[in-house]
């Protein structure tokens, strides 16, 4: 299948035509690695960004790119936050640029004080009213801060976020909390509303790589370097359950949005060319229902709003759409 | 009214004329002056910063032979002196170090090659440990340090060996390379230890903390 699929790559031949696929399974060739997906609410387009600078919108029942959108030549690492209808970037002169996902057009570029001007992870509320951006306290070597801003980049909280770099942050489908987890392998929560440090969860020997709330808000799933997926409970912040047997460092998580579902995505830490699993998990039982293979690392995994497509961005200049079965 | 700050060479200079900076030996001023700025920006210079990295691990015992019997990998000794920005000594240090083995891949599922060294009374310290490998996602041989201490803030940063084939036999030029490596003076020289036995190395690297 995976061989299938390069030699359409190398080919040029485009995908929609895959016999050996399900009706919905897709693969989109890219002139540079995806670093972030997402669906459009109507699950007809998915949408793309890539390390080359564009923004692909890609029709899933058709198989085909319907837009391309080129970013600006200063615009890196472009993440996708589809549920408010806008994307981030960073650019070079470290300032953080909102564009809108229906015609690429910038709405807001602003700047937030981070040391030697990098920003690190960023994070959006659902609604896109509030964005969180980590990076270096510029004050102090080797701390970081995470700064909670408005869409306006009106700064709203600052908060000390401990010595490693982040790996992840998300808010709560309501919008009253901020996680994030550290390379220092603390996961810090936050009351984004009384702008507080509500918990510090220490109990991780390892640093988490990435974080996803399930859509009621009632669980947080967290994973990285130990390979294990940890499910909390949000209201007592304890582990609820532990979801094994992915084979490599776990790079990537997300819910399915009714939240039976669960979705990671692997990255081999000795080689980031080395192909990786992606497994769908029952939340409820913890058992692996499916597997898949990517040909690098995972950088982005997403979910359709109905759950039945999962869409995978690796390293490879490829984007993968997949049925997900019943 | 606020008093201006006197700058360092016409302070200096007042030093030397008004005889509180002295030379041992019939030095010349220019010289003396050059040689106390040199010792003291040399002793005030903390070292750089390098990132955590995504593979610390909290909870790591208090070893100083991280050597595993049967392990292959190169014997390396590591150690240094723990300072202050003034060149003081500090004390009640607690340096974590960690790296990956030979084949460049880190222990996450326990404590190999990873130490937190609580060296109380101690200003110096010092691992057998071996020559970390290098691994395509990070292609420079690397050990990772997290240090803390009383009254100065805490230090993470990074040793890399100027005997790595990633700088091509010249640090100094390729340090930068990749954006790999962020200070070439976390770039360290290898002494080659041989004693007529299997060879050996060390390295020093001295911890420079700036106070809290
Ligand atoms: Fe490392």
């Amino acid at each position: 299948m995976r061989t299938f699929f390069w030699s359409l790559v190398a080919t040029g031949a485009l995908v929609a035509t895959a016999s050996a696929a399900t009706a919905t399974d897709r693969t989109i060739p890219l002139e540079a690695a995806a670093t972030d997906v997402a669906f459009a609410p109507d699950g007809r387009s998915l949408y793309v960004v890539t390390a080359g600078r564009n923004l692909l919108q890609f029709d899933v029942a058709a198989g085909r790119v319907e837009r391309t959108y080129a970013l600006d030549n200063d615009e890196r690492r472009p993440g996708v936050q589809v549920a408010a209808g806008r994307f981030t970037t960073v650019t070079s002169a470290g300032a953080l640029r909102l564009r809108e996902l229906k015609n690429g057009n910038a709405v807001a570029t602003f700047s937030v004080p981070v040391a030697r001007a990098r920003i690190g992870t960023v994070a959006a509320a659902s609604d896109g009213s509030l964005l969180a951006i980590a990076g270096g306290d510029p004050a102090a070597a080797s701390a970081n801060i995470v700064h909670v801003v408005d869409r306006t980049g009106q700064p709203r909280f600052r908060f000390p976020a401990g010595i490693g770099a982040m790996a992840a942050m998300a808010f709560s489908p309501d919008g009253g909390t901020l996680v994030a987890a550290s390379f220092d392998a603390d996961i810090r929560i936050w009351d984004v509303r009384t702008g507080t440090l509500v918990h510090c969860l220490e109990e991780m020997p390892l640093a988490m790589f990435d974080l996803d709330f399930s859509r009621d808000g009632r669980l947080l799933a967290t994973a990285g370097a130990d390979q294990t997926i940890y499910l909390w409970d949000t209201k007592t912040w304890r582990i609820v359950r532990r979801l094994e047997g992915q084979p490599e460092t776990v790079r990537r998580l997300r819910f399915s949005p009714d939240g039976t579902r669960l979705v990671s995505g692997g990255m081999s830490a000795l080689d980031f060319e080395a192909p990786v699993k992606v497994i769908l998990w029952d939340v409820a039982s913890g058992r692996s229902l499916r597997t898949w293979e990517t040909a690098h690392r995972v950088n982005a995994l997403a979910f359709s709003s109905d759950g039945r497509q999962v869409a995978v961005a690796d390293g490879s200049k490829q984007a993968k759409v997949w049925a997900v079965p019943n | 009214m606020p008093t201006r700050p006197v700058p360092r060479r016409e302070f200096l200079e007042k030093c030397i004329t008004g005889g509180f900076l002295v030379g041992a030996a019939a030095v010349s001023q220019t010289r003396l002056f050059a040689a106390y700025n040199e010792a003291v920006q040399k002793a005030a210079k903390p070292t750089p910063p390098e990132v955590l990295g995504p593979f610390f691990k909290k909870g790591a015992p208090n070893q100083t032979n991280l050597r595993v019997a049967g392990e292959p990998g190169l014997p390396l000794a590591i150690s240094g002196r723990i300072l202050d920005a003034r060149g003081e000594p500090v004390h009640d240090a607690k340096v974590e170090l960690w790296h990956a083995d030979h084949r460049g891949i880190y222990d996450v599922h326990g404590f190999r090659y990873r130490s937190k060294l609580a060296l109380g009374n101690a200003t110096q310290y010092r691992v057998e440990t071996i020559m970390p490998g290098h691994y395509p996602s990070r292609p420079v041989q690397h050990v990772h340090y997290l240090i803390t201490a009383p009254g100065c803030k805490p230090l993470i940063t990074q040793l890399y060996f100027a005997t790595d084939p990633y700088f091509d036999g010249d640090p100094d030029r390729n340090f930068a390379k990749g954006g790999v490596v962020a200070n070439r003076e976390c770039v360290r020289p290898v002494m080659l230890l041989d004693e007529n036995t299997a060879p050996r190395t060390a390295v020093t690297f001295d911890l420079v903390l700036e106070k809290a």
